[in-house]
């Protein structure tokens, strides 16, 4: 019984989301983030990347605890402290991962998790639900018995939607679950979804397809950098609009002043083609990829996660295959083919992963060692090297970079986030790259050392590196690439340069949006 | 239109070679030894022979089939507190319960039973609820365990009632009751398999982020399935005692690498989610007819050593590469 006088004209929310806030130790991840789901709609949630979506659905599926606000279901105040205690709210989410194991038939995986820990608790009569969910699915139901083991990826990620639909779900969180589906299974899917609602169901509906959203949506909230800007209803939630919205500029400068970028523009095409790949493709699914990289270029890889940027960049740098075609570097006698990350380091070509603690650092290692560990076999004589040189060679890169470092011989873990992406980044230019492939250097550093690490892409580009730049911040490519190119979908979806480089054209590509730059129809330009 | 969706997904599974059960090579691997014993040893067919060794194979086999649960739990689950764990219970009951006069086997299987899954409860509250790391936590209890036997029986000695010391004595009423352990314990298990917990533990196993989000308690799937490998190891204990004819404090450590070799060998994915108790008792058995073997042909017992490392080096290369096989298959 809604007894507030305010909220006594409309129907209660099914799930309210209150000042919702979240942080991941010192990164806030969701600041202030609120809005009402209503019963009986499908409920977009869209934004860029890290403006807080992934985090947001785990809160609401009771993966992740908030650090502040909470969350109503029918008025009563929730906290799901598990993702059994969302699901016993009737919250139940079917995850962007697939998650399967794959011990178990295909039946107990649609089954998993509705029991308690020895009483089984069938939904609906067990053996039925799972049969009418595939049959709703269009999936054969002879497929409940046979091994989830080696089931196709689409396959995979209906059974997953199946298991949420057993469950007596009451809202249904849907993360980016239809990207491996084909455009039947997923019409099937929509109608379903149209159909249940009608019993005051809700939909959660989290996609970066605007034309999902447009057909599926009642209303949907916009996320930006971790605050929801706007809820709005489908009347007014044009596609547009929702772009506008997400974008997080507005009018303030970009991370950097763009005109040194934009003056760019014209001298980077002179230099020699450095890099080339041909009929690359991310996946065995994907459209195949044909780009040339320059000398004295910076060029762009830009995207949403999981879109095959990131697999890109470890194409290019011979730490994943391609399925077909191939990536040459040219080298001081002819063209190299890059295959194998060792071959393509001599070569010239190096990669500056992105996940600094996982695939970069060692932690608990001295400056020192961390940054001469790729040089180390060029300084080594009979596997011996000098400590002497070593420092000399660790100064050198300290003083280019600017690192901060108030002992070289310390652990590289107490340095700042800055000075520990500065030494992973010297470690790489010590080999004197020509090809220097980077993914996301500036992720989790301070605004000092964005600046200073664009400077030094454009120093290193002036001396005629070809540097590949995957980033995060689209204002980030603007302001220093020469050419972006935009993954969707694991292909390229377009390759933006010169006056069609700009925020809304990398992001409208980034959403499927083909006219690019508003106004501004120049069609869509295939990679080359 | 159905049929257009249905077809095409149907098609790319193709219809699996029937996977061959994870317990099939063990088995295998385990009648085969008794066939090449009862060839090389004569004396294992005749009257007393077969039955001997099957007592006195028991408490190994029930401590592989002690750790099972736990391996399949997953999260790097195993318990290396299994040797000592029945040690220590079979010297609870053969130096303390029974010299006291408790003669009552019903009550001797409840305390052993209890006592065991106490231990294994203390294993798994140390793994879920404190989080550390099963191999340390478990070599924890290992020490803790086996100082605790030596001190509360430092010379051999004890007792066990007539009826238990029947079960090891190769007698047609022993022999009845150790098939009799056997069968209660099929029939329990069968009975755990027919709850939900299997499925949970075989998918906490497996992947225990799907069964996580997906609402298995998964926690407490693993601490069940170290209490369940407790009480196993209660009645190894028990076991241990009765072959004994009383309790040896120093006896219990050895058992718990060769019971790890055992699951090992008994198909048991030792990365979590496949695997079973029949699997393990296989492996448990056949590393039991291998020594039985070696030291019938003489064999110098640092030789039998030898024999389990390269055995439980061989299983668990095999395992792994089944392992290996099935994740390719599935890509």
């Amino acid at each position: 019984m809604p007894s507030t006088k305010e909220r006594a004209a409309g129907p209660e929310p099914l799930v309210s989301v209150c000042d919702v806030r979240h942080s991941y130790g010192s990164t806030v991840a969701l600041r202030h983030c609120s809005f009402d789901i209503m019963p009986g709609q499908v409920h977009g949630l869209i934004g860029e990347n890290g403006s807080g979506k992934s985090t947001l659905v785990k809160v609401l599926s009771g993966v992740v605890v908030p650090s502040g606000g909470n969350l109503a279901v029918a008025g009563e105040p929730a906290v799901f402290h598990s993702p059994r205690a969302a699901q016993d709210h009737g919250v139940v989410t079917v995850f962007q991962e697939t998650l399967i194991a794959d011990e178990l038939s295909v039946r107990d995986n649609v089954r998993l998790g509705g029991d308690g820990l020895f009483r089984r608790r069938a939904a609906g009569g067990g053996r039925d639900a799972a049969e009418e969910a595939f049959e709703a699915l269009g999936l054969d139901p002879r497929l409940l018995d046979r091994p989830a083991r080696g089931q196709s990826l689409a396959v995979r990620q209906l059974v997953t939607i199946a298991r949420a639909l057993v469950r007596p779900w009451k809202l249904l969180i849907l993360d980016e679950s239809t990207s491996a589906l084909d455009l039947e299974a997923r019409d099937r899917l929509f109608q379903l979804i149209d159909r249940r609602r009608s019993d005051g169901r809700s939909v959660l509906f989290v996609s970066h397809r605007m034309e999902e959203l447009e057909l599926l949506c009642d209303s949907a909230t916009v996320l930006r950098l971790g605050e929801s800007v706007a809820t709005l209803a489908k009347k007014e939630a044009t596609t547009a609009r929702l772009l506008r919205l997400m974008s997080p500029r507005t009018g303030t400068a970009g991370p950097a002043d763009p005109a040194p970028g934009k003056a760019r523009d014209t001298g980077a095409t002179t230099g020699d083609v450095r890099l080339r790949c041909r009929d690359v493709r991310v996946t065995a699914r994907s459209e195949p990829v044909a780009l040339e990289v320059r000398d004295g270029e910076i060029f762009g890889v830009a995207g949403l996660e999981g879109h095959g940027g990131g697999e890109f960049l470890r194409v290019l740098a011979g730490l994943r295959d391609s399925p077909t075609g191939e990536v040459s570097v040219r080298t001081g006698d002819g063209w190299a083919r890059v295959r194998g990350y060792r071959r393509a380091v001599g070569d010239g070509v190096v990669f500056v992963p992105g996940n600094r603690q996982a695939e970069g650092l060692f932690a608990s290692l001295p400056v020192v060692d961390n940054l001469v560990l790729a040089v180390l076999p060029r300084i080594a004589r009979f596997g011996l090297y000098s400590r002497r040189r070593a420092r000399e060679i660790t100064a050198e890169f300290g003083r280019r970079l600017r690192v901060t470092a108030a002992d070289p011989d310390g652990p590289v873990e107490r340095l700042s986030g800055g000075n520990q992406q500065k030494v992973l980044v010297g470690r790489w230019l010590a080999l004197e790259p020509k090809v220097l492939v980077m993914h996301d250097p500036t992720r989790g550093v301070d605004q000092n050392t964005k600046v200073e690490m664009y400077a030094l892409l454009r120093g290193l580009a002036a001396e005629g590196v070809a540097i590949v730049l995957l980033s995060t911040e689209i204002d980030e490519l603007v302001a220093v690439c020469d050419r972006v190119a935009v993954f969707r979908d694991r292909s390229v979806f377009a390759v933006l340069g010169g006056d069609r480089l700009g925020h809304d054209a990398v992001l409208h590509a980034m959403f499927g949006q083909p006219d690019g730059h508003a106004g501004r129809h120049e069609g869509k330009e295939a990679a080359r | 239109m159905t049929a257009s969706t249905v077809e095409p997904a149907a098609a790319r599974t193709r219809a699996p070679a029937r996977t061959v059960p994870y317990f099939v090579p063990a088995v295998v691997l385990a009648a085969g030894l008794v066939a090449l014993t009862a060839v090389v040893n004569p004396g294992f067919l005749a009257q007393g022979g077969w039955q001997l060794a099957a007592a006195s194979a028991l408490p190994l086999v029930l401590l592989a089939m002690a750790e099972a649960p736990v391996v399949m739990s997953g999260g790097g689950g195993i318990d290396l507190s299994v040797g000592p764990a029945a040690g220590l219970i079979s010297v609870l009951i053969g130096g303390i319960v029974v010299p006291r006069g408790v003669e009552s086997v019903p009550l001797l299987v409840a305390i052993a039973v209890g006592a065991g899954a106490l231990a294994g409860a203390v294993n798994g509250a140390l793994v879920t609820g404190l989080r550390v790391p099963p191999i340390i936590a478990t070599l924890g209890t290992y020490l803790v365990y086996t100082g605790l036997a030596t001190r509360l029986m430092p010379t051999p000695g004890g007792a066990v009632p007539p009826a238990l010391a029947d079960l090891a004595s190769g007698s047609a009423a022993g022999t009845a009751g150790v098939l009799l352990v056997l069968v209660l314990f099929a029939v329990a298990w069968q009975a755990v398999l027919r709850t939900a917990f299997a499925r949970n533990l075989r998918a906490s196993g497996s992947n225990d982020r799907a069964a996580y989000t997906a609402g298995v308690p998964v926690a407490w799937t693993r601490f069940t399935a170290y209490v369940i490998g407790g009480a196993i190891t209660g009645v190894a204990g028990l076991l241990i005692a009765a072959v004994l004819g009383g309790a040896d404090a120093t006896v219990g450590p050895s058992y718990t690498l060769v019971a790890i070799a055992g699951v090992a060998l008994g198909g048991v994915s030792l990365s979590g989610g496949r695997g079973g108790l029949l699997g393990a008792a296989a492996g448990g058995a056949s590393l039991f007819l291998i020594q039985n073997l070696l030291s019938f042909l003489q064999v110098s017992s640092f030789v039998l050593q030898i024999a389990y490392g390269v055995v439980l080096l061989v299983a668990i290369v095999a395992n792994g590469a089944w392992d290996h096989r099935r994740a390719r298959e599935a890509a």
